[in-house]
């Protein structure tokens, strides 16, 4: 186990303790219908603490969720526990500390009614403001709401700030989406197929009160419920039922989506995959100017890139937090180091709790702070800027002997064939995977590496630290009009072993870097995704691809070795490219005329 | 729920407590604590799936449950005492087979779970 609470820029040491107030041991829980402004029903599971008097008032914690508010458990799970047990961490912490907390199911899932044309959609996010009204009218309200989550709920407590509520004092989206197409649908342009397939799977059991799937794909919710929780007076579950009734004409993204090859194909009410983006609501964010935490790991999907721009973007005072865990925070994903995953969920939340105190009853924040953990270094750092400063680009070429060279390549014709392998992949317990919760194991490299195209460098001669986006250009060419690139950056320590650090993809049909403005800034090439940009490839014609890998912190010593594995597929994860198969062959140039590089943001740690 | 573990051995010991009457045949499951609503405690069917799924009870053995909201009790009455003897070893037994299972869920171990049935939901 390795200490990293020792480090003066750690953000579970640095967020100071506001108030101390009165602890209570336990929590009462009640689930009720709060009827919204259409006459939607949202069922919500309110927490207060035990023992609260009738004359004190407290702050709320709301959280909104499409994944059950609460659970019906099995036994004998439900002698043992309460029905926010699928909660976690537990309310608990909350209420001790004189929180109330409110979990709703948003429209069109668990035991809400509604329907739900797509996630976030404008209703949805109006629901926020409706229950928001609800919860001050309350003889325990403060007056005071915050909202955290994780992933859909970590959007969702974002979104809160949408409405400019005068009640809504914090919003801490964590591993939340910035961008839906880039950060979840299509990465890259690669549709990420078994995420977008299992998500709206489980979507559709959930709203369906159908908890069976989770035996394969998660076999501990599956142990534990047995469904969502009704509403207290639903002692015969006919509510629930009609609810479920209404869920029938809800539509799923993968069935809105999975036939779609650019941003702007609209969806069949005229919407686009942009209009579940939260950056759409930047203005409304900015004008709230409610504080915003923002935290995710290096290691989680594309959400790492979506907490970065939210950083960049929204103008609001903000925290942002980037660590190396999984998904949610539950497990280790540093593949540098074998520990336990730190900070707990619980410090976490206490630290999460310190932060709504301060928003609340402090001064709240000032400025922008961004945390983030430098892994193998194993150390916390803090910036007001990113990307932060002190570094500078360095580029390794792709040469011959796959290898990388920091000198040019100076030969003519240099170049290398790689025949795709369709059945490469980084598994299932990868970056994409763990949008489920699963832990992340990159472990596998050497093997995978095998059905790659690989380059490696010499021992580096210096200790250097990555941190930002790294960026690979590959001048390249291939025998069909379609395809992609998986770029994985890895390296190898002196004993061989290989670690993965980052990797990035392109679908090279969307190559073409625009020059137009992006619709918020951005730090990477800027690739539209949109269908007036697509460039199919001419067979055998040679083309520039760049594009950047996912951002990173990583401190490399002396002697290691960086990596480049190059794939053209990722057969667990992303559909497969061209959509209709074929053998293709892509050439990759390493030579004076076309030299294909990685450029790598570097600072020279001479200190370590 | 990541404390689940950790917790649940002492949650169980101070929600759930087992007796036996040998002499009628009967097994007695005390739901302690607050008290609970008929719907917590459950139906009879959830009792024979928490045996069977947790408990590892695969056969299906002749007994009369009665689950009592007053009492807060559940009896499990057998004609014949070695089917009395079977689940009482399960119930002995069920907690320990439950952290594991447990263990295993957490762990994302879907390979375990393929071949454990499926809850009579």
């Amino acid at each position: 186990m390795v200490a990293i609470h020792n480090s003066e820029n750690n953000p579970f040491k640095v967020l100071d303790k506001v108030i101390d107030r009165t602890l209570y041991e336990d929590y009462v829980v009640s689930s009720i219908h709060i009827k919204m402004r259409d006459g939607v029903k949202i069922a919500s599971t309110i927490c207060l603490p035990k023992g609260l008097s009738p004359e004190k008032k407290i702050p709320t914690l709301l959280y909104q969720t499409r994944y059950w508010r609460a659970a019906k458990l099995r036994v004998p799970f439900r002698w043992m526990f309460k029905e926010t047990l699928i909660q976690s961490p537990s309310p608990r912490l909350f209420t001790n500390h004189g929180y109330a907390i409110v979990y709703t199911d948003v429209r069109g899932c668990g035991a809400s009614y509604g329907t739900r044309p797509y996630p976030f959609s404008k209703e949805e996010i109006k629901d926020g403001a409706d229950l928001a009204d609800w919860i001050i009218s309350q003889p325990w309200s403060d007056g005071n709401i915050v909202s955290n989550g994780i992933s859909y709920t970590g959007s969702t407590a974002e979104l809160l700030a949408v409405n400019n509520h005068p009640a809504v004092k914090a919003v801490m989206p964590g591993h939340a989406l910035w961008d839906a197409y880039t950060d979840v649908v299509a990465p890259g342009g690669c549709y990420d197929e078994a995420f977008m397939r299992l998500w709206s799977f489980l979507g559709n059991k959930l709203d369906n009160n159908d908890s069976a799937p989770f035996k394969q794909l998660l076999p501990i919710g599956w142990i534990l419920m047995k469904g969502v929780k009704p509403i207290d007076s639903d002692t015969d579950m006919s509510l629930l039922n009609e609810a479920i009734q209404e869920h029938a004409s809800n539509d799923y993204v993968y069935e809105l989506s999975n036939d779609k090859d650019f941003r702007d194909d609209l969806l069949p009410d005229g919407t686009s995959i942009d209009d579940i983006s939260t950056y759409r609501y930047t203005k409304e964010i900015e004008k709230s100017n409610i504080p915003v935490l923002g935290w995710v790991s290096w290691l989680d999907s594309a959400y790492c890139d979506a907490t970065i721009n939210r950083f960049i973007n929204l103008s609001n005072p903000q925290i942002a937090i980037i660590g190396d865990w999984n998904h949610g925070g539950l497990y280790n994903g540093n593949s540098f180091v074998k520990k336990e995953v730190s900070p707990t969920p619980e410090e976490r939340i206490k630290k999460w709790i310190d932060f709504f105190d301060t928003c609340i009853y402090g001064k709240g924040i000032q400025g922008k702070t961004l945390y983030y953990f430098t892994m193998k270094e194993e150390k916390w750092k803090k910036t007001h800027i990113w990307p932060p400063e002190g570094f500078t680009r360095r580029r390794w070429y792709l040469a011959e002997g796959n290898t990388l060279n920091l000198s040019k390549p100076e030969n003519q014709t240099g170049e290398d064939d790689y025949k795709v392998n369709f059945r490469a992949t980084s598994g299932r317990m990868n970056r994409w995977w763990t949008l489920l919760g699963l832990p992340i194991d990159y472990s596998n490299r050497e093997k995978a590496d095998k059905k790659l195209i690989c380059y490696t460098s010499p021992p580096l001669k210096e200790t250097i630290e990555i941190t930002g986006h790294a960026t690979i250009t590959l001048f390249l060419s291939s025998t069909h009009e379609d395809g992609a690139v998986f770029a994985y950056l890895e390296v190898l320590d002196e004993d061989g072993n290989i670690y993965y650090v980052t990797d990035g993809n392109l679908r090279l049909l969307h190559r073409k870097i625009s020059t137009e403005t992006p619709p918020y800034k951005i730090l990477v090439p800027y690739h539209t995704y949109k269908k007036k940009d697509a460039s199919p490839l001419v067979p055998g014609e040679e083309v520039e691809a760049t594009f950047a890998f996912r951002p990173t912190s990583v401190l490399i010593p002396k002697g290691y070795r960086l990596k480049l594995a190059i794939a053209g597929a990722d057969k667990d994860t992303f559909k497969q490219y061209p959509l209709d198969g074929g053998k293709p062959v892509m050439t990759i140039c390493r030579n004076a005329v076309k030299a294909s590089f990685i450029d790598l943001p570097i600072k020279i740690r001479n200190d370590i | 729920m990541e404390r689940f573990i950790g917790n649940a051995k002492k949650l169980f010991e101070d929600s759930i407590e087992f007796q036996h009457n040998e002499k009628e045949l009967t097994l007695s499951i005390m739901v302690k604590g607050d008290k609970k609503s008929k719907e917590v405690l459950g139906e009879e069917a959830e009792i024979r799936d928490m045996l069977r799924m947790f408990g590892g009870l695969n056969e299906d053995i002749a007994m009369k449950i009665d689950i009592d909201e007053e009492s807060q009790k559940i009896d499990l009455k057998f004609q014949d005492k070695d089917n009395y003897i079977k689940v009482r070893d399960v119930l002995d037994n069920i907690m320990e087979r439950i952290m594991d299972i447990c263990y295993k869920a957490l762990a994302g171990d879907i390979s375990h779970f393929k071949d454990l049935g499926d809850f009579n939901d």
